[in-house]
C-alpha cells in the first residue's frame, strides 16, 4: 500500500508537469498540439539513453544510442534541453508556415511518424519493445524520497511556468490566443512568442518524461500513444483551459482518479474491456460536456482584478495632448459634465479651432498594386499622411480603400509600390516590427481579446515592455512592476476618455459592439501611434460613442499623431478630417477638403456608380 | 521494372479507397468549416456493420449502399446533434477540432466495447487476379477502382453542372453571402454531410473487404492518411485530395517495394510535410484562398 | 501597482479530491496484502494473472486468465490451499510499461492474499518483475527476456526459455524440416524483435538460405508490394511473426497475388487462437489451416494424466471449441504447471506466504530422492498428507531449475488439425537451438 501511494503521488506530481506544458500551450497560448505525447516520450527516452550504460543486451535483440552512464540530475536536465530544442524545432518547421488548425493535425503525424521511425530502427530507441532497466535517477524509485524530488521538480516547474502563464507575458499569450490578429496588430511578434510556448512546454514535457523513466526503469512505445495526449487534454479542458491551478486539478482527477479509481469497478467478465473501453468513452463524454456546459472547466481561468488604488503613486504619463490632471479627476468613473470634451466639437464648423494642423508628411505610399485574381482592387495608387492631421480616405463600396489601409499596416502585402515610414522602408516589413515603429491599425470588426478583461485589452498594447524581454522574464515582477504601475494609469486615463472605467474589470468579451470598438480605438491609442489607421472606427456605433471617438482621435492628432480613416459615415469624416482622398475602382480620383468635395462632380459620379 | 508497375498498380487500388474517403472529408471540410476528426471512426463503424451484413450473406455491392446510407445518416447526425450546436455556443475552429477527436474517440471505443477488441476477418472472394500493362490486380480491387472513378466523376458532375454544386461552393466560400444570395446554406450543410458520410461509408467498406482482417483501430489509422492527402491537396480541395490520395498510395507501395517497408509510411507523412513546407495550402490552393470549395 | 494573485481556491478542492482518493483505497483494499500465514487453515489464496487484458495484446491476457482458472479449479476440486479457495484476479499490465506500473502496484497494494503472480510477459517483465520481487510475492513468469537469463531475483521463477532461444528453434526447425530456402517476415510488434534476431542468426549458423527478410508494419491496410517481393524471392516456406491480424492480411494478399500457391507458414504457439485460425480458414481453406501451418512452441513432455486433468478443467470452464483449441497448446500448460507447483509447495510449506513457501517450489519441481511423481494436484496433495516427498511431473513435464530459476527444454511443433484440436508433428532437438545461437 505504501509503495501504491508513493506511486499515485509520484504520478500526479509527473502528470501535472506534463499538463501544465500542454495547459501553457494550448490553454494559454492556443497552440493545440495533439502530438505532445512525442515531447514527453523524447524526454523519457533522452533520459534513458543518458542513464544507462553503453551498449548492454537489452535481451531484446534491439539496441539504443547513446548509453553515457550519466548521472541522474545531468540526465534529467538532458532531457530537458532535448525537450526544448525538439519543441522549438517542432515549432519552428510547424509553427511558422502552416495554420493552427492544421498543426494540430501536423503534430499528430509527426507522433505516428516517429512511432514508425522507433519501430523500424530497433537498434535506435530498442524498437518496440523499448529499453529497459533504467536507473534511478539517483534517487531510489520506491521511497518517499522520489515524491520528495519530484515536488521539488514540481515547485521549480511552477515558479518558471508563473513567469509564463502569469503577469504581463501570460496576458501577452492569452491576447495571442484570444484573437492573433489583433495581437500583431499590437506589436506582438506572434511566431516568436508560439515558439517560446512551444520550447516551454517541450522542456516541461521533456521533464515529466524523464522523471516517469526514471521512476518506472522502463519506456517503450506503448506508452506514448495518441491516447495518452488524449488524457492530458482531457485534464486540462476538465481542470480548467489556461488555468495552471485548474489544471493541476483536472490532473488529479482525471489520469489519477479516474483512470485508477475505474479499475477499483468490478470486473465483468464477459466484457473484459469494459473498463479500459469504458474509461475512454468516459472521458470522450465528459469533455464534450465540459466543452458544451461548463468550457472553462473546473477551475475557470482567473483574471487579476486592477484597480488604481493599488497603484503606486507615480509620475503620470500624457496620453494624447489633454490635460492629465482632468483625467485623473474622473478615476472612478465620475465624469464631471463640464469637462466632457464632446462639447467643444458638436458640429463641423468648429473643427477649425484644431491647434496646429498639419505637419509634415510621415507616411508615404507610391505606386501601390494589389490585385486579387487578376482583378486589380488597388491600381497603382499613392497616399500620404501628415502628422497632426486626421486624413480622410472615402469611396464607394469596392474602391480599394481598405485594401490599401491593409497594405498600409502590412497585413496585406502589395504586389507591387512602396510604403515608408518617416523616410524609412516598411514595404517588406510584417505588421509586428511596424507597430514598434509607432505605425498602428485598427481592423474593420473589432475583435477584442475576449477572455481578457477589458483594461488587460489596454495593458497588452503597451508598447516596449519589460516585462516581456528575456531579462523580465529572469528578474521578474521587481523588473517591471514600474512599468506596470505605469501602463495602469495610462490605462484609466483611456478608460475614463471613453467612459468606460466602470467596465476595467469585466472580461472584454462581455462588452456591446459599441464597446468593443471604442476599446479597439483605445488599444491603438494605448500603443502610443506616430500614425494610426483605422479602418471604420465607426461603423455601427451610436452617436454618443462615435462623438467619445471622434473626440478622441482630434485630440490624438493635435499631439502630432497622424491619424487615417476609412470610413463611410461622411459626417463624421468631414468633422474630423483635414485632408479627405477619395478612391474608386482601385484608384484615387479627388483630394481635397470635405467642404471642396461635396462640390465635386467626379466624387459625386463615383459615389453614384458606385 | 514490372515490379515498379506491379507497385504503382497497388498503389492507385489503396489510393483509389483512400481517395474515396478523403474526398469526402475535404468536402465537409470545405463546406462546413469542421475538421471532423470522427470521420475515420465513421469508416470504422461502417466496416463493421458491412461486415455483419457481408456475414449475414447479403452481397457485397448490396451490403455497400446500405452502410452508405446508414452513414451518411449517422454523419448528419453528428453534424446537427454534436458540432452545429457547438458553434452555435461559438466554439473555435480549433475548439471544433479537439472536439471531434473526443467525438472520434468515444465512437471508437464505443465499436470496441461493441464488437470486441479483437480481429475480425472477411471470407470474400477477391476474385481472380487480373494482369494488364503491368499491373496486376484483383477483380475486387479492379471494381473498387472503377467505384472510386465513378464516384469521382459523379462528384465533379455535381459541382460543375448541378444548381446544388453551385450552391455547395458558394456556400464553401462564404456562407453569409451565400446567405444573402437566397442560399438554404442550412440544407446545403445537411446534404453535405449526408454525402460525405455516405462516401465514408463506402470508403470503409471497400477498405475493409480489401484488408480482410481489421479491428476497431481501422478508422483512427486510415485517418492518418486521408488527413495526409487532404492537406497534401489543400483543405477543401476535392480534385487535391483525389491527387493527394493517389500520391500516398502509389509512393507508400512504391517504398515498400524497393525499400524497408516499415519507411513506407515514413515517404507517404514525409512527402505530405515536405509540401506543407514548401506550399502551406496544399499543392492546389491559390494563394488567396484559406478554405471552401474549389472546383 | 499590486495586480491580485489569482487565488488558488482550488488547493482546497484538490485535497478533497485525493481524500477521497484515498478513502476509495481504504474502501477496496484492506491493506497490505500480508498473508496472514499457514496457521489459519481457511486462508484464501489470490493468484495474480499480470497479463494485458485489453490493448491489441488482450488475447495474451485471455489465454493466461484461462489456464489459471484451470489450475483453480482443480486446486479448488481438491480441497484449495489448505482449506482455502484458489482465485485467479486479473492485473492488467495493458502491455503499456506506464499503465503496467500502477495497475501491479495497485495489485500488491489492495489485493488480498495476493500470493503468487503468474504471466508477467515480455513487453512489462522489466517494470512488473521488480514490483512483485520486492513484494516477496513468487512469480511464474512466460517473459521471454534474455536478460533474465542470469538473475538473482528470489522469487522469480521463469518456466519458458528466452525469446532467442524460440527464435533459434523456429531456424532448428527449417533445417530438421529440409528447407533451404525460406523467406523471413516479422511485425514491428515490441515481442518479435528478439525472436526475428535468434531466426536470423539461427538461420546463418545452421547454413538455410534466408531468401529475402522483411520487417512490416504491423495491422496495415495493404501488403501487396511486401507479398510481390516475397513471392519473387521463391521461398520454401515462410517464418512470419507477427500479431493474427497481420498475418491474415499478408497472407490473404498472398494468396490473391501468386495464384493461390502460398508456401507453408512456420510461426509460433502464440498465434494458435480461434480467431486466427478460423480468419484464416475462411481465407485460405482449411487444408491450408490444417497442414500448412506449422506452430512452434516450447514443452518439455506430455504427461497424458495431468493433460486430461487440464483439458477437463478446461471445459468446464469454457466453451467447447475454444478450450480444444486455443489452450492447451499455446505455453498455457506451462503456466498450469505452475500454479500446481506453487500450489502444492504452499502445502508443503504449510503457508501461502511467498517467503516462506518460495524455496518448496524447487523442492516441489526437482523431487530428489525417495520423492513420489504425482501427475495432478490432488495426488500431491496425498501423498504429502502421508509426509512423503513429492515431484510434480505435469502436461509438460518437470520443471528443470537452473541457479538462475530458469528452465531449459525442448521445442515442439504443432500443427492444426479439424476436431481433435492440434498434434505434435515434430520435436526440436536442443542440441540444434544450440547449435542455430552459435
Amino acid at each position: 500500500m505504501r509503495y501504491y501511494v508513493i506511486l499515485l503521488t509520484v504520478y500526479l506530481g509527473i502528470d501535472t508537469i506534463a499538463a501544465w506544458g500542454l495547459n501553457l500551450e494550448y490553454g494559454v497560448a492556443g497552440v493545440a498540439n495533439l502530438g505532445y505525447i512525442l515531447l514527453i516520450a523524447a524526454g523519457g527516452y533522452t533520459y534513458a539513453v543518458l542513464r544507462l550504460p553503453h551498449a548492454v543486451n537489452l535481451g531484446t535483440g534491439a539496441s539504443y544510442i547513446g548509453g553515457l552512464s550519466w548521472p541522474g540530475w545531468a540526465s534529467i536536465l538532458g532531457a530537458l534541453v532535448i525537450g526544448a530544442l525538439l519543441g522549438g524545432l517542432l515549432g519552428l518547421v510547424a509553427v511558422r508556415r502552416i495554420r493552427l488548425d492544421y498543426f494540430a493535425l501536423v503534430m499528430f503525424g509527426f507522433e505516428i511518424l516517429a512511432w514508425t521511425l522507433v519501430g523500424a530502427f530497433p537498434n535506435f530507441l530498442g524498437g518496440q519493445q523499448g529499453l529497459f532497466f533504467i536507473s534511478d535517477p539517483g534517487v531510489s524509485n520506491a521511497s518517499w524520497d522520489y515524491v520528495i524530488l519530484v515536488a521539488v521538480v514540481c515547485v521549480v516547474v511552477w515558479l518558471v511556468l508563473r513567469r509564463f502563464s502569469g503577469g504581463p507575458v501570460g496576458r501577452t499569450l492569452r491576447a495571442i490566443r484570444d484573437a492573433p490578429a489583433a495581437a500583431a496588430g499590437l506589436g506582438k511578434n506572434l511566431f516568436a512568442w508560439r515558439i517560446v510556448v512551444q520550447v516551454v512546454g517541450g522542456a516541461m514535457a521533456a521533464v515529466s518524461g524523464a522523471l516517469l523513466v526514471g521512476f518506472i526503469g522502463a519506456w517503450s512505445p506503448p506508452a506514448w500513444t495518441s491516447l495518452e495526449t488524449l488524457l492530458f487534454l482531457t485534464a486540462v479542458i476538465v481542470g480548467g483551459l489556461g488555468s495552471d491551478a485548474g489544471t493541476f486539478v483536472g490532473t488529479a482527477v482525471v489520469p489519477v482518479l479516474i483512470v485508477q479509481g475505474v479499475q477499483f469497478l468490478p470486473a465483468v467478465s464477459s466484457i473484459p474491456q469494459l473498463s479500459s473501453d469504458g474509461t475512454m468513452m468516459l472521458f470522450s463524454l465528459a469533455t464534450l460536456g465540459f466543452l458544451f456546459w461548463r468550457s472553462q472547466g473546473i477551475v475557470p481561468e482567473r483574471r487579476p482584478k486592477v484597480s488604481l488604488a493599488n497603484v503606486a503613486p507615480i509620475q503620470r504619463t500624457r496620453i494624447g495632448s489633454s490635460a492629465p490632471s482632468e483625467y485623473h479627476e474622473r478615476v472612478n468613473g465620475v465624469v464631471s459634465p463640464n469637462s466632457s470634451p464632446n462639447s467643444e466639437f458638436d458640429t463641423f464648423e468648429q473643427l477649425p479651432r484644431r491647434r496646429g494642423g498639419a505637419g509634415p508628411v510621415i507616411l508615404r505610399a507610391e505606386h501601390v498594386i494589389v490585385s486579387y485574381g487578376g482583378v486589380k482592387a488597388v491600381a497603382d495608387v499613392g497616399f500620404e499622411a501628415a502628422e497632426g492631421e486626421v486624413t480622410g480616405l472615402i469611396g464607394p463600396n469596392g474602391a480599394g480603400k481598405s485594401t490599401l489601409l491593409r497594405v498600409l499596416r502590412g497585413t496585406q502585402p502589395p504586389d507591387s509600390g512602396r510604403v515608408e515610414l518617416a523616410g524609412t522602408d516598411l514595404t517588406r516589413v510584417p505588421v509586428h516590427r511596424r507597430v514598434r515603429q509607432g505605425l498602428v491599425g485598427t481592423s474593420q470588426l473589432a475583435e477584442p481579446f475576449a477572455r481578457l478583461t477589458v483594461i488587460e485589452n489596454l495593458l497588452v498594447a503597451a508598447q516596449d515592455q519589460r516585462a516581456e524581454t528575456l531579462r523580465g522574464l529572469v528578474a521578474g515582477r521587481p523588473s517591471w512592476r514600474r512599468e506596470e504601475s505605469e501602463f495602469v494609469t495610462r490605462a484609466h486615463e483611456l478608460l475614463d476618455r471613453f467612459r468606460l472605467a466602470g467596465k476595467a474589470n469585466d472580461r472584454a468579451g462581455t462588452l456591446s459592439g459599441g464597446e468593443r470598438k471604442m476599446l479597439d480605438v483605445m488599444r491603438a491609442f494605448m500603443a502610443r501611434p506616430r500614425v494610426l489607421l483605422m479602418d471604420e472606427p465607426m461603423a455601427g456605433v451610436t452617436p454618443a460613442i462615435c462623438d467619445r471617438i471622434e473626440t478622441a482621435l482630434l485630440e490624438l492628432a493635435d499631439t502630432g499623431v497622424a491619424i487615417v480613416v476609412v470610413e463611410h459615415d461622411l459626417a463624421s469624416i468631414g468633422r474630423i478630417c483635414g485632408r479627405v482622398v477619395v478612391m474608386a475602382v482601385g484608384k484615387v480620383i479627388e483630394t481635397g477638403r470635405m467642404s471642396e468635395l461635396r462640390a465635386s462632380e467626379a466624387v459625386q459620379q463615383a459615389y453614384l456608380n458606385g | 521494372m514490372s515490379g515498379l508497375m506491379e507497385a504503382i498498380g497497388f498503389g492507385l487500388a489503396s489510393g483509389a479507397v483512400l481517395s474515396i474517403g478523403s474526398v469526402g472529408l475535404t468536402v465537409q471540410f470545405g463546406v462546413s468549416g469542421v475538421f471532423n476528426l470522427a470521420y475515420g471512426s465513421l469508416l470504422t463503424v461502417s466496416a463493421f456493420i458491412g461486415y455483419w451484413l457481408v456475414e449475414q450473406g447479403l452481397n457485397l455491392w448490396v451490403a455497400m449502399v446500405v452502410v452508405s446510407v446508414a452513414t451518411g445518416v449517422l454523419s448528419l447526425m453528428l453534424n446537427r446533434g454534436i458540432y452545429v450546436p457547438l458553434q452555435r455556443r461559438g466554439a473555435s475552429p480549433l475548439t471544433l477540432i479537439v472536439a471531434t477527436l473526443y467525438v472520434a474517440t468515444f465512437i471508437q471505443y464505443l465499436v470496441a466495447l461493441i464488437a470486441g477488441d479483437q480481429q475480425v476477418s472477411f471470407a470474400l472472394q477477391a476474385g481472380s487476379e487480373r494482369s494488364f500493362i503491368g499491373f496486376r490486380l484483383t477483380t475486387l480491387q479492379i471494381e473498387f477502382i472503377a467505384l472510386a472513378v465513378a464516384l469521382m466523376l459523379a462528384f465533379h458532375l455535381l459541382l460543375t453542372a448541378t444548381k446544388l454544386g453551385r450552391a455547395l461552393r458558394a456556400t464553401a466560400g462564404n456562407r453569409t453571402l451565400a446567405r444573402a444570395c437566397g442560399i438554404r446554406t442550412a440544407r446545403v450543410v445537411d446534404f453535405t454531410w449526408l454525402v460525405t458520410g455516405m462516401m465514408c461509408g463506402a470508403a470503409g467498406l471497400a477498405l475493409a473487404a480489401t484488408t480482410v482482417a481489421f479491428d476497431f483501430n481501422l478508422g483512427s489509422l486510415f485517418l492518418f492518411y486521408m488527413v495526409a492527402a487532404l492537406l497534401l491537396g489543400g483543405a477543401g480541395h476535392p480534385y487535391g485530395a483525389m491527387l493527394g490520395a493517389i500520391v500516398i498510395g502509389v509512393s507508400s507501395q512504391v517504398a515498400a517495394f524497393y525499400g524497408n517497408p516499415q519507411l513506407s509510411d515514413v515517404v507517404a507523412f514525409g512527402i505530405m510535410v515536405v509540401i506543407l513546407l514548401v506550399r502551406p495550402r496544399g499543392i492546389f490552393s491559390h494563394s488567396g484562398a484559406t478554405s471552401g470549395l474549389e472546383a | 501597482m499590486r495586480v491580485r494573485r489569482a487565488q488558488v481556491r482550488s488547493v482546497p478542492v484538490a485535497i478533497v479530491l485525493l481524500s477521497s482518493l484515498a478513502l476509495l483505497l481504504a474502501a477496496c483494499g484492506t491493506g497490505p496484502s500480508s498473508s496472514s500465514g499457514g496457521t489459519h487453515k481457511a486462508t484464501p489464496v489470490t493468484v495474480g494473472v499480470v497479463a494485458p487484458f485489453t490493448g491489441n495484446q488482450a488475447f495474451i491476457g485471455t489465454f493466461f486468465g484461462a489456464a489459471c482458472s484451470a489450475a483453480a479449479y482443480v486446486v479448488d476440486q481438491a480441497g484449495g490451499v489448505l482449506g482455502g479457495k484458489m482465485t485467479c484476479a486479473h492485473v492488467d499490465n495493458t502491455g503499456d510499461p506506464a499503465d503496467a506500473e500502477p495497475n501491479v502496484a495497485r495489485a500488491i497494494a489492495t489485493l488480498s492474499n495476493f500470493d503468487l503472480a503468474v504471466g508477467l510477459d515480455s513487453a512489462t517483465a522489466a517494470v512488473t518483475v521488480p514490483l512483485v520481487e520486492n513484494a516477496h510475492i513468487p512469480l511464474v513468469t512466460l517473459n521471454g527476456l534474455s536478460q533474465y537469463d542470469n538473475n538473482t531475483n528470489q522469487y522469480f521463477w521463469r518456466v519458458e526459455p528466452d525469446d532467442t532461444n524460440q527464435g533459434a528453434a523456429l531456424a532448428a526447425y527449417t533445417l530438421q524440416r529440409g528447407l533451404h530456402n525460406v523467406a523471413v517476415v516479422f511485425a514491428n510488434l515490441g515481442s518479435s524483435e528478439s525472436e526475428v534476431s535468434g531466426t536470423i542468426t539461427g538461420l546463418k549458423n545452421l547454413g538455410v538460405h534466408t531468401t529475402i527478410t522483411l520487417n512490416i508494419p504491423s495491422d496495415a491496410t495493404s501488403y501487396a508490394s511486401e507479398v510481390t517481393r516475397v513471392i519473387s524471392s521463391h521461398p520454401q516456406a515462410i517464418i512470419m511473426d507477427g500479431d493474427p491480424q497481420t498475418e491474415t492480411t499478408f497472407f490473404t494478399q498472398y494468396k490473391q497475388l501468386s495464384n493461390g500457391h502460398v508456401p507453408p507458414l512456420i510461426t509460433t504457439t502464440d498465434l494458435l487462437s480461434t480467431s486466427f485460425t478460423s480468419a484464416m480458414t475462411k481465407n485460405l481453406g482449411a487444408s491450408f489451416v490444417q497442414h500448412d501451418i506449422a506452430f512452434l512452441g516450447y514443452y518439455f513432455s506430455n504427461n497424458a494424466t495431468a493433460m486430461s486433468q487440464y483439458k477437463n478443467a478446461l471445459e468446464k470452464l469454457l466453451p467447447k471449441k475454444e478450450a480444444e483449441t486455443d489452450l492447451t497448446l499455446s505455453g498455457l500448460p506451462t503456466e498450469y504447471d505452475g500454479i500446481i507447483v506453487a500450489a502444492l509447495a504452499m502445502t508443503m510449506a504449510h503457508s501461502t506466504n511467498g517467503p516462506t513457501y518460495n524455496a518448496d517450489i524447487l523442492k516441489v519441481s526437482e523431487g530428489g530422492p525417495g520423492a513420489v511423481v504425482v501427475h495432478t494436484y490432488a495426488a500431491g496433495l496425498a501423498a504429502l498428507k502421508a509426509g512423503k516427498s513429492i515431484q510434480y511431473v505435469g502436461v509438460d513435464g518437470a520443471f528443470h531449475f537452473n541457479a538462475s530459476h530458469n528452465v531449459s527444454g525442448q521445442f515442439q511443433v504443432f500443427d492444426q488439425t479439424s476436431s481433435s484440436g492440434s498434434s505434435t508433428i515434430a520435436t526440436v532437438t536442443p542440441a540444434l537451438v544450440t547449435q542455430a545461437l552459435g
